[in-house]
């Protein structure tokens, strides 16, 4: 399972936090990253197709689950897992964005370690899902 | 079951509160640690006997009883896991010891809690934070956290900026926009690269903000809360960038590039470079050492010269031909140390010739050295000024963004420490005691040698005058004080570049890309220097095309210069980073080869002169020729202790080999057809 490339979107409008997704995924998970800071490069990027896409909650006045329904619809990742990262999980956060479809739910600051576990679950998941289809 | 060996255990969260442990669950999967949840003590009992829970999260309620007779319970039983109890109501100190001794609760928290907080506490205890993060400890992460945390404290004034105007004009709006998007996103980036205190401290300055938001009576109470978080967060950037810069020096993010068949080589390799946190990269053909150089900056490579496909020989030129590579420092590590293999390494670049097997100790010496001769080609600044602490603080920033710095305190002595260490700029403070730094700046100006030195002046004065006098005196640019890290870099990097251009202009030759005479004169005498001091031989070499004025004759003036500026091409591109080329005029070119016996001297000479003899150059009407030269070699103590008499050693040996009849290398020896044979 999960042999071949794995390619993932990672979209922050946070050149900071987008640099580090882009190298800690890069050498520490052995993923082909692909970087958005826009919702425009974010689209044009998944375009070609993704196997994950990891999201900020806000960027730059655009809601991020307005950006995911844009993605979902207009680029082949319709079941591409989606996982979010948020500043904090107030009120019924978490649920509205799990009932959006989030694969995964991780609060910043993230720990870099915990976010490559959980991409890696995520990949085998969708590796054995495809194993039985 | 050792809380240790729990590295990979989860956390038991047990409560009866529906929402805590979804939060919870969420900020600690962050974290990367996983987590159950029990609302009743019957459930977490069963949890605890099926699974391995490195950590218990206990609170005051359970669905089934109160979370204190639960600890009890599971102490009696003689459990020994770690628990962290959530009390509800604040804990007296009599009950609290009785918590933290008798029933050995390692952590007490009070509600409200900070979940944040409180799952980075767990993560800590489980061990996973630390350790994991260091799994990916690559070189690049490195960098990258050094760099984000050395912006901190600007990042940190930025906030601070706007934090200000909020304050002046409460009522615009966007500036309130401003300021809580800054400390948003510092509370997000500064914890993930893992500066937790300023992520912490960022937190709590966007939740005070958001009382301001509430305006009323509150305000005042929150703009001096405002006040003490932000004095906090401004220290804890400081310290961060301290720690950032600490590192960096530990790991100057230098790289070395290590190219080897021999598996077991590469082994010893990873365990020296283990000890002494260098960023090594190893690679075991060319193909794989030439992505790597091309993916990543590499600082120096140490190759075998012997791989079994493709030699290091030949690595080593195309290493070099790669674009930011022409000076990467070389050694060349071989199990043959026959001189034809030393000069076969010396002829492809190789500053160091290691013999296997390679000591441990051996090898970190002469990565160092490699690093070394890199750090020689860096930007030197000299900062002037009697502040030792500002001086420092300066000193920092440079060296952080791959520079050299030296001080000097005293105004006095300015002229030795020029000359000692010749930087590529001057920073100087325009006010010390007993002299006036632009006196210091004129003094300068009408010394020959500084001339063109660029000057920038730190001023406290920034109005008009203050300008005018540090540019009358002579200074290239000035700074305001206090130094913006972003501006100070941005013009110094600009007189770099500046001093670099008009250096090449003048150092060196445009047709050939060697150096003029002059400054040939200056970097030989430098080598000289280091030779005495280190009483190691070098070898200088005075070369001549043969028949140059024939060629012009037949092949047209081009051609000529096709020819001069193929040699000049050759000669800058074989040959170690130290060695010096010149055009010392006309069709004569000069080299110093410091380290090299008049016997490898001549060796390496010799093989520049079969390379060019395979050239072919092409005439203006398209003819095809080629050209050889003619050489002498002195050797530097044999033949002379002074760049004069050297060069006359050297000349005479040139006109031995053209009376000889041309296309040959002259040394201190009788020609040494045997081992060029």
């Amino acid at each position: 399972m999960g042999t071949g490339s794995r390619r993932v979107l990672a979209i922050d409008d946070d050149r900071s936090i987008l640099e580090l997704l882009r190298i800690a995924l890069q050498q520490g998970g052995n993923w082909i990253v692909r970087c958005a800071t826009t919702p425009a490069e974010a689209l044009a990027e998944a375009a070609s197709g993704v196997d994950l896409i990891v999201l900020d909650r806000w960027l730059d006045g655009w809601d991020g689950l307005a950006l995911l329904h844009e993605l979902r619809a207009h680029t082949p990742s319709a079941s591409v897992p989606v996982v979010f990262l948020t500043g904090e999980l107030r009120d019924d956060e978490l649920q509205k964005l799990q009932a959006a479809g989030a694969a995964a739910v991780l609060t910043k600051p993230f720990r870099i370690a915990g976010l490559l576990s959980r991409l890696d679950e995520l990949w085998a998941a969708r590796a054995g899902r495809e194993d039985i289809e | 079951m050792s809380t240790k060996e729990a590295g990979n255990g989860s956390i038991l969260l047990a409560g009866d509160d529906l929402e805590f442990p979804v939060t919870m669950t969420s900020l600690l999967e962050s974290c990367g640690v996983p987590a159950r949840v029990a609302l009743a003590r019957e459930e977490a009992s069963a949890i605890l006997e099926r699974e391995k829970i490195a950590v218990i999260v206990v609170s005051s309620r359970l669905t089934d009883g109160d979370g204190l007779g639960w600890i009890e319970a599971l102490r009696g039983r003689g459990l020994a896991t770690p628990i962290v109890f959530v009390s509800g109501d604040w804990m007296e100190p009599e009950q609290f010891k009785r918590v933290t001794q008798e029933l050995k609760v390692t952590l007490v928290v009070h509600v409200p809690i900070n979940a944040t907080v409180l799952a980075q506490t767990l993560a800590r205890m489980v061990g996973v934070s630390e350790s994991k993060v260091q799994n990916l400890d690559t070189p690049e992460l490195n960098q990258l956290q050094s760099s984000y945390g050395a912006s901190l404290p600007e990042k940190v004034r930025t906030l601070a900026q706007a934090l200000h105007r909020v304050r002046r004009q409460p009522d615009d709006s966007g500036a309130f926009v401003e300021a809580r998007l800054l400390a948003h996103r510092l509370k997000g980036s500064a914890g993930s690269f893992g500066f937790d205190m300023v992520g912490d401290a960022a937190a709590r300055l966007e939740e005070a903000l958001d009382q301001v938001e509430l305006k009323g009576p509150s305000r005042a109470e929150a703009w001096s809360r405002i006040a003490s978080v932000l004095t906090e967060l401004v220290r804890a950037a400081d310290r961060a960038a301290g720690e950032a810069a600490q590192h960096e020096s530990l790991v100057p993010g230098a790289r070395v590039l290590v190219v080897d068949d021999d598996v077991a080589f590469l082994d010893a390799v990873a365990h020296v470079a283990r000890r002494s946190v260098l960023g090594i990269l190893t690679a075991r053909d060319q193909d794989e050492a030439l992505r790597l150089a091309q993916r990543t900056v590499i600082d120096a490579a140490l190759l075998d010269l012997h791989l079994e496909r493709g030699s290091g020989e030949e690595l080593a030129r195309r290493l070099r031909a790669l674009p930011g590579y022409e000076n990467l420092p070389m050694a060349f590590i071989s199990g043959d140390t026959s001189l034809p293999s030393r000069i076969a390494a010396a002829h492809a670049g190789g500053s160091l010739f290691l013999c296997k097997p390679v000591e441990a100790d051996v090898l970190t010496a002469a990565i160092h050295d490699l690093l070394a001769l890199g750090r020689a080609a860096r930007p030197h600044v000299l900062i002037l000024d009697d502040d030792a602490v500002f001086a420092e603080e300066l000193s920092q920033i440079l060296q952080r963004n791959g520079m050299q710095v030296s001080t000097c305190r005293d105004c006095g002595s300015v002229l030795e420490v020029l000359s000692e260490i010749r930087p590529d700029v001057l920073l100087m403070d325009m006010v010390m005691p007993h002299v006036s730094g632009l006196d210091v700046c004129r003094m300068l100006r009408t010394t020959l040698r500084w001339h063109d030195l660029p000057i920038l002046v730190l001023t406290g004065q920034t109005g008009v005058e203050g300008r005018v006098a540090a540019f009358e005196s002579g200074a290239d640019d000035y700074l305001a004080k206090p130094v913006v890290e972003a501006e100070l870099l941005a013009r110094i990097r600009v007189r770099l570049e500046r001093a670099k251009l008009l250096r090449e202009r003048s150092e060196k030759d445009p047709l050939t890309g060697l150096l003029q005479r002059r400054a040939f004169s200056e970097g030989f005498a430098a080598r000289l220097q280091e030779s005495r001091r280190t009483h190691s031989p070098m070898s200088m070499c005075m070369l001549d095309l043969d028949h140059f004025k024939q060629i012009n004759d037949r092949f047209g003036h081009l051609a000529g210069d096709r020819v001069l500026a193929g040699l000049g091409k050759l000669l800058g591109r074989r040959m170690r980073g130290e060695d010096l080329r010149g055009r010392w005029g006309g069709e004569e070119f000069v080299l110093a080869l410091p380290g090299q016996t008049s016997e490898t001297a001549w060796a390496i000479v010799e093989r520049l002169l079969a390379e060019l003899q395979t050239m072919n150059f092409v005439g203006d009407r398209g003819e095809l020729f080629g050209a050889s030269f003619s050489a002498g070699i002195s050797t530097w103590p044999d033949d002379g202790d002074s760049f004069e008499a050297l060069l006359h050693a050297a000349d005479a040996r040139l006109y031995q080999a053209k009376d000889a009849g041309r296309g040959r290398v002259v040394g201190v020896m009788p020609p040494l057809q045997a081992v060029g044979a």
